[in-house]
């Protein structure tokens, strides 16, 4: 293991964060508010406070991990050999089609948004070698590449929100009263199972150095995401109602095309799109990463980076053979990918450190 | 070795995103000026296909401006095809600024047309959508345009002048898709033919034309004056407009401004029994011809009454129209719900029964602020200002 390629809790905290903003926006509000209806704008502060109590209990389940301890080393004491290994190759399968996931859903965006004569598979291609060649660099590496785009990201994102505001009309967000709180709950499913999936970066925390004062940083980085997504959630459904963002296949793309900076500037999506693909290629080239640092542990290798050629050449094959056409992603994007995920953050992977703090391995 | 490959790895990026090279990543990369900026986009329905013409404004070189139709089965292909079509400069759709749509079109349904503006990457919700009326929306484009004039300056012009002068106010195609989405109806702006202006050129000029009302994604009908201008004070969309107004035996002009409207639902028995409106404008005296005094408060008080009456009427006007018509395009409902949701949720029952027959009450109150300076008009007094100023000398 490449004992000097450490980053800090916080660095892993804001690879998180930039990285999941993808799926979020993809996800978002659309889904929400399918669940919470005009009161989804509400869900954002109900899955900040569900992440909160998700971390807490990780918090508290990761306590015994040893100095360069990562989750599949960890699940190899709390399973053994044997379990661990199959713990491990489930979730390297899992997170290789994931990988290709994600990018034939970038691929659609953009064909969909803006390259209407593009091609999926190329795009999809183009963004899996892109974050291959991340994912063979260090740790360090991505993990600083991630730290010069968060205040990108969160400074165009401060600009949409602003400029959107205007549009964004009361009668559309309100009224909300005490009777909407169980489906601001609802609404706020779909946002914790993405918070969730922060989980796959614990195979990365063998590359974490425990520094002190730092054991706060994954919440912080969280609910700012939360406060990113809130904004997202109030210039959307407050510009374009409920009915029309459910309509809508992407609302929040759709207020960005409205906005006019100041009546001098207009169509500022593409600035949207590149950011948007910088957290497609932040959270695909992590997942490659931590695909590969999964299979090095399998076959006890002591590089990483040979196996993310295998993990990326996966990811491909999992992004052209997810679906045929955009229909085909739909289902796996409302229904299949929320409900492994929710499988692997909130049952699997507490329940095998649970296992492993009642065997006393941990 | 490593420095020097990831140099040579850099400069080569520079070559492909230069924009200017073939093959370069940016290969729908065109010259400003190989491009006719459309600023208009005229769709008419012609039987079984969509007659699509684009105009720009006048040009900055002086002449009138581009105008080019396409004819296709659908929308999006018309104006594909309208790109293709070899006429110099590339038609670019991305700063559309208004989808005019002709009245028999709008009366077969807007939907293709919301449905285009939704799916396209080129147009934005945010385009304005407006009825032509009384005539094809194409026919109006091209007969209004001229090297002084065309639909998009006329549209420009109105943008801001229509809400100050209470006769319309322009919908987006966001507007029209939300609220249709919300409610079944939305309004939207129409414009029609008018007599030419002197010295434009132009066949015709392009005027307001009131409220259109959309139903079911169809064109139901036009408001009137009086029912537009109710329309926008109780929408909140009402900046301002100016009134005549006979009282006491003068005539007076009065500009209004800064209207406020406000709804509450009126509960008993367990259910809603009506709605109250009350409206406010601030009124200012612009002119006053005949017998009259602002000087003095009763006839200060009578006037904002005129006022007042005048403003129930054009409200009482809209309301009316809106539940003879049963399409509650000024969002009543809504607005009742915001007011008082958990009552609303669990008294009011199913508003699209309730929503026609509701009694709805309207008042209004005016304050007449000022009278720039002028007490009396000149040579209308006769004397009456300096009798005025020696009353209070004495």
């Amino acid at each position: 293991m490449e004992r000097t390629d450490l980053i800090s809790e916080r660095q892993l905290s804001v690879l998180a964060f930039s990285g999941l903003l993808s799926p979020l926006i993809r996800m978002l509000p659309r889904s929400a508010v399918y669940l919470a209806g005009r009161s989804a704008w509400l869900s954002p502060a109900a899955a900040a406070a569900a992440g909160a109590a998700y971390f807490a209990l990780m918090r508290a389940l990761l306590r015994g991990r040893g100095l360069r301890d990562g989750l599949a080393e960890m699940a190899g004491r709390a399973l053994g050999s044997a379990g661990g290994k199959v713990f491990c190759a489930v979730s390297a399968l899992w997170l290789t089609f994931y990988a290709g996931f994600i990018a034939r859903s970038a691929a659609e965006r953009l064909l969909s948004s803006v390259y209407t004569d593009g091609s999926a598979p190329m795009f999809s291609a183009l963004l899996l070698a892109a974050s291959a060649a991340a994912a063979a660099c260090g740790t360090k590496t991505l993990a600083r590449t991630a730290e010069i785009f968060a205040p990108v990201i969160l400074g165009i994102f401060a600009l949409v929100i602003a400029f959107a505001l205007p549009d964004v009309r009361a009668a559309n967000l309100l009224p909300v009263t005490y009777k909407d709180a169980g489906r601001i709950l609802l609404g706020s499913l779909p946002i914790t199972d993405i918070v969730g999936a922060s989980v796959y970066f614990l195979f990365l925390l063998s590359h974490v150095e425990k520094k002190p004062g730092e054991g706060k940083q994954p919440l912080r980085w969280m609910l700012l995401q939360m406060l990113v997504i809130l904004g997202v959630m109030v210039i959307t459904v407050g510009s374009c109602g409920e009915k029309l963002t459910l309509h809508l296949g992407s609302a929040f793309f759709m207020v960005i095309r409205n906005i006019s900076i100041l009546g001098v500037i207009e169509r500022v999506e593409a600035l949207v799109i590149t950011i948007w693909i910088t957290t497609d290629f932040l959270l695909d080239a992590t997942l490659l990463m931590t695909d590969a640092e999964i299979l090095r542990g399998i076959f006890g290798a002591e590089r990483r980076a040979p196996f993310v050629i295998p993990a990326a050449a996966g990811a491909a094959a999992s992004a052209l053979l997810a679906a045929k056409s955009a229909f085909g992603l739909q289902p796996l994007s409302e229904l299949l990918v929320p409900a492994a995920n929710l499988f692997f953050a909130f049952i699997l992977i507490p329940a095998v450190l649970a296992v492993g703090k009642l065997r006393k391995k941990l | 070795m490593k420095k020097l490959t990831a140099a040579l790895l850099a400069a080569a990026l520079c070559l492909s995103l230069s924009g200017c090279s073939v093959g370069g990543l940016f290969s729908n990369y065109r010259e400003i000026d190989s491009l006719e900026l459309v600023r208009t986009i005229a769709v008419d329905k012609t039987g079984d296909a969509v007659l699509a013409t684009a105009g720009s404004g006048p040009l900055a070189e002086g002449g009138a401006p581009h105008i080019s139709q396409a004819e296709a089965s659908t929308l999006s292909l018309a104006l594909e095809e309208l790109q293709r079509k070899p006429q110099g400069r590339e038609a670019l759709l991305s700063h559309t600024e208004t989808l005019l749509v002709g009245e028999d079109t709008a009366r077969d349904g807007l939907d293709f047309v919301l449905d285009y503006a939704e799916r396209s990457p080129d147009i934005r919700l945010k385009t304005n959508l407006v009825v032509a009326r009384g005539s094809g929306a194409g026919e109006l484009l091209k007969k209004a345009a001229s090297e002084r004039s065309s639909v998009a300056a006329a549209l420009e012009t109105m943008k801001d002048s229509l809400p100050a002068s209470g006769k319309g106010c322009l919908f987006t195609c966001a507007d029209a898709a939300c609220a249709l989405a919300e409610r079944g109806c939305a309004l939207l702006m129409a414009v029609e033919a008018a007599p030419p202006v002197e010295d434009d050129g132009a066949e015709i000029s392009v005027a307001p034309a009131g409220l259109a009302v959309l139903k079911d994604g169809r064109l139901a009908g036009f408001l009137t004056e009086d029912e537009t201008a109710g329309a926008l004070l109780l929408t909140g969309c009402f900046r301002g407009m100016n009134a005549d107004i006979e009282y006491g035996g003068a005539r007076v002009s009065l500009h209004l401004s800064g209207a406020k409207c406000s709804l509450e639902p009126v509960f008993g028995d367990g259910r809603l029994l009506r709605a109250d409106a009350a409206l406010s404008v601030q009124a200012d005296l612009d002119a006053l011809s005949g017998s009259g005094d602002p000087n003095n408060e009763d006839w200060r008080r009578g006037a904002e009454e005129a006022v007042s009456e005048l403003l129930c009427k054009m409200a009482v006007a809209a309301l009316a129209r809106s539940q003879a018509m049963d399409a509650d395009f000024l969002g009543l409902g809504e607005t009742l719900c915001r007011r008082a949701p958990l009552r609303f949720g669990s008294q009011c029952g199913n508003w699209a029964e309730l929503f026609p027959r509701l009694e709805v009450r309207v008042t209004a109150g005016t304050v007449l602020r000022r009278t720039y300076d002028i007490d009396n008009p000149l040579g209308a007094s006769g004397g009456e200002k300096e009798d005025h100023w020696n009353e209070l000398i004495s």
